[in-house]
């Protein structure tokens, strides 16, 4: 009854993506639990138990929070370059490497601007400046990959510079930020925590940004290719 | 630079999967939760805070946890619906598989009744080896019933795929949601007024701890199959 398909690149590339999906609903799905359970969890607890259960769970999580992450963006990058070198423009996926950790790097500049309360401390204007800036990103990303490139990498360029974003706000905010935060309690600096709820929030918004592209490169085709 | 695919058909059903994606993510993610962090956590909280973050913190994850479930079933159901009526066996397949995968859900929460009930069942690995040949036996025969009726590989691969994610469902909201309901109540008890734990929490404990064990596993294989569907055709030459 199987038929099984021959060549080990049709098998590689299975294999690649079952460990993005595995990885990927891991990551994901404790994104939304670190935002929508455990923040919320924090907020309504006492300082004690709050502080108790925080020294013994958060480490933990924090691991399975950023190695999923890493193990997700990592075989979705290799994934890409191999749908970007089918279609004759490897040289592309540093160029969206490059391009897409600059993004990540303001984003990172914004987050810190906010949390310290030297501007965009409101959240909502916060928000608004990061979508008016992951929507340029997205639209100049998407001007330039339309150029000889097919809808399927267009729609991974998005969904995937997103995710390297999330990926940063992990390694480099919400990670750190929490440990620091956990080794300074019960009175930890105000900012800090800031900071950690800050990148917990966006990445919860990104997510389903994500999504919709990732699956829409094998589903949905609506990006058109130009001219080179 | 777009140019959006106009029909409702293409549309709709990626909103379904989209939905389906966001959903799953949300369930199985509280999932993982539970058996990566949560369960190691509990066996070092001290008993003196354990009642008051349960009756905080879970409430919160089997909420994400058995909505995000049944959301996800119901678009996968949907759209595997729109699969098997575009094919030449028509509905069919869906009878054999609602049937074939409640007798394995049957069959696999007995099993977890024997094994907290003692005997060589109550080994975690002599359980496991027979969830498994409940699960092979179950999805052999439907597949096979399926390829004869002349099924493509893709709704071959649902139908295994979807038949996991069925007895996972079932194992959510028949086993586990009503085990911790009762488990949380007890908790509620003993923080308000201090009364002791009942004698058949550890039972519910261990039973709720078995079904969300086994979907953890099962998911691993689910998301194989649900992944192969439209991106590794193993069903292919041979569908009639």
């Amino acid at each position: 009854m199987l038929t099984w398909p021959h060549g080990w690149q049709v098998n590689v590339l299975f294999a690649l993506r079952w460990t993005h999906l595995l990885s990927g609903t891991l990551w994901l799905g404790l994104v939304l639990f670190f935002d929508r359970v455990w923040r919320r969890f924090l907020e309504e607890a006492d300082r004690d138990t709050a502080s108790r259960a925080r020294r013994l769970l958060e480490p933990r999580l924090l691991v399975w929070y950023e190695g999923a992450g890493f193990l997700t963006v990592g075989t979705g990058f290799i994934d890409y370059a191999l749908v970007l070198s089918a279609e004759g423009l490897a040289s592309r996926a540093l160029v969206w490497l490059a391009v897409w950790s600059l993004a990540a790097g303001a984003v990172h500049a914004l987050l810190w601007l906010s949390a310290r309360g030297r501007a965009l401390g409101d959240g909502r204007l916060l928000g608004a400046a990061l979508a008016a800036w992951l929507a340029a990103v997205g639209a100049s990303g998407d001007w330039y990959m339309s150029r000889g490139g097919s809808h399927k990498a267009v729609a991974l360029s998005l969904g995937g510079g997103f995710a390297l974003v999330m990926l940063a706000n992990v390694w480099l905010i919400l990670g750190p930020m929490s440990r620091r935060v956990l080794a300074a309690l019960p009175a930890p600096e105000p900012q800090w925590e800031r900071a950690v709820s800050l990148a917990s929030r966006l990445n919860l918004w990104l997510s389903p940004a994500v999504l919709f592209f990732m699956g829409s490169a094998s589903h949905l085709p609506f990006f058109r290719t130009l001219e080179r | 630079m777009l140019s959006w695919p106009q029909d409702f058909t293409t549309n709709f059903q990626f909103l379904l999967r989209w939905f389906h994606f966001l959903a799953g993510i949300s369930w199985i993610g509280m999932l993982y939760f539970f058996n990566l962090v949560n369960v190691k956590f509990q066996k070092e909280l001290d008993a003196a805070v354990k009642g008051k973050v349960n009756l905080n913190l879970m409430p919160k994850a089997l909420w994400l946890f058995r909505w995000g479930a049944v959301w996800t079933w119901l678009t996968g159901f949907t759209y595997y619906v729109l699969i098997v009526g575009s094919e030449p066996t028509g509905h069919m397949p869906l009878l054999t598989f609602l049937i074939g995968w409640s007798i394995a859900f049957v069959a696999i929460a007995g099993l977890f009744r024997v094994s907290v009930g003692g005997g060589p069942l109550k080994d975690g690995r002599l359980l496991a080896l027979a969830i498994i040949v409940v699960v092979v036996f179950i999805g052999y025969a439907t597949a096979l019933m399926a390829r004869n009726a002349g099924a493509s590989s893709r709704s071959i691969s649902i139908m295994i795929g979807g038949g996991l994610g069925t007895i996972m469902f079932f194992n959510v909201w028949m086993v586990i949601w009503p085990l911790q309901k009762k488990i949380l109540a007890a908790t509620k008890a003993t923080v308000e007024t201090g009364a002791a734990a009942p004698g058949d929490q550890p039972a519910w404990a261990r039973r709720a701890f078995l079904a969300s064990r086994t979907n953890t596993w099962l998911s691993v294989p689910m998301l194989f199959f649900m992944g192969a569907a439209s991106h590794f055709p193993i069903f292919g030459v041979l569908a009639k």
